[in-house]
């Protein structure tokens, strides 16, 4: 199992669904988590997954950015 | 009244960093930098634009902490983009599940090793004249907090046999 941490955002990757949970089980004992689920969203990225792989994409925090400079108005 | 939601959160971010015991009330002490903090105010939206929630946090005013006195380290360590995508193409190569996952209040879990004083906030009740808070506990704002937030996750890590 892989675990990589960005400040207090958390991926867990794996095949051993159990141990996942495991490590969330006592992650939440000690300092109580937010469980988000499958990844998502992850420091201003999108993440998407199909048979073929996973796909990234920024487009959300870019249009974000958009609306927050007044590009978009 | 219209501001009793912010009261109301306020109270309740006191009242939780009391029972997390970040600080105990001590007589201010000489030749020592005591901080000052402010309240930061926050509205979370929902996606539909409707309200989430209030939010109110207590932040020091870090900028005041001198370097080699108040605080000696910083650093922290955080993942790389590069690191991410590595991660994410071995999720693809060998189907791995991927989830994720936020700690609460991640800061605040941080020990301070250093003696760190600060100003009261405006009207706590446990509090004397002439006395301020000795930071037990980590606080947003502080110079050192993300280098200790590390320092507690990667310890608790290696505690439950994580290499």
């Amino acid at each position: 199992m892989a675990l990589l941490a960005y400040v207090d955002n958390i991926i867990l990757a794996g095949n051993h669904k159990e141990e996942i949970d495991r490590v969330k089980e006592s992650l939440n004992k000690t300092f109580k988590i937010k469980d988000l689920g499958d990844l998502r969203y992850f420091l201003g990225f999108e993440v998407a997954r199909s048979k073929k792989g996973i796909i990234m994409s920024q487009r959300k925090y870019v249009l974000d950015l958009l609306t927050d400079a007044g590009l978009l108005a | 009244m219209k501001y009793n939601c912010w009261r109301k959160v306020i109270q309740c971010e006191i009242s939780d960093l009391e029972s997390n015991q970040t600080w105990e009330t001590v007589l201010r002490p000489k030749n020592k930098t005591v901080i000052g903090c402010k309240w930061v105010f926050k509205i979370k939206y929902n996606a539909d634009g409707t309200v989430e929630r209030y939010k109110a946090r207590l932040a020091a005013k870090g900028y005041i902490q001198r370097e080699g006195i108040d605080y000696l380290e910083t650093f922290s360590p955080i993942a790389k983009m590069t690191t991410i995508r590595l991660l994410l193409s071995l999720a693809s190569i060998y189907n791995w599940e991927l989830k994720q996952l936020d700690i609460n209040n991640a800061f605040l879990h941080g020990e301070l090793k250093e003696d760190a004083y600060m100003v009261a906030p405006p009207r706590l009740a446990s509090i004397q004249p002439r006395q301020v808070c000795k930071l037990r506990k980590a606080l947003y704002g502080l110079k050192q907090v993300d280098r200790e937030w590390f320092a507690k996750l990667s310890s608790f890590f290696i505690s439950v046999g994580y290499t």
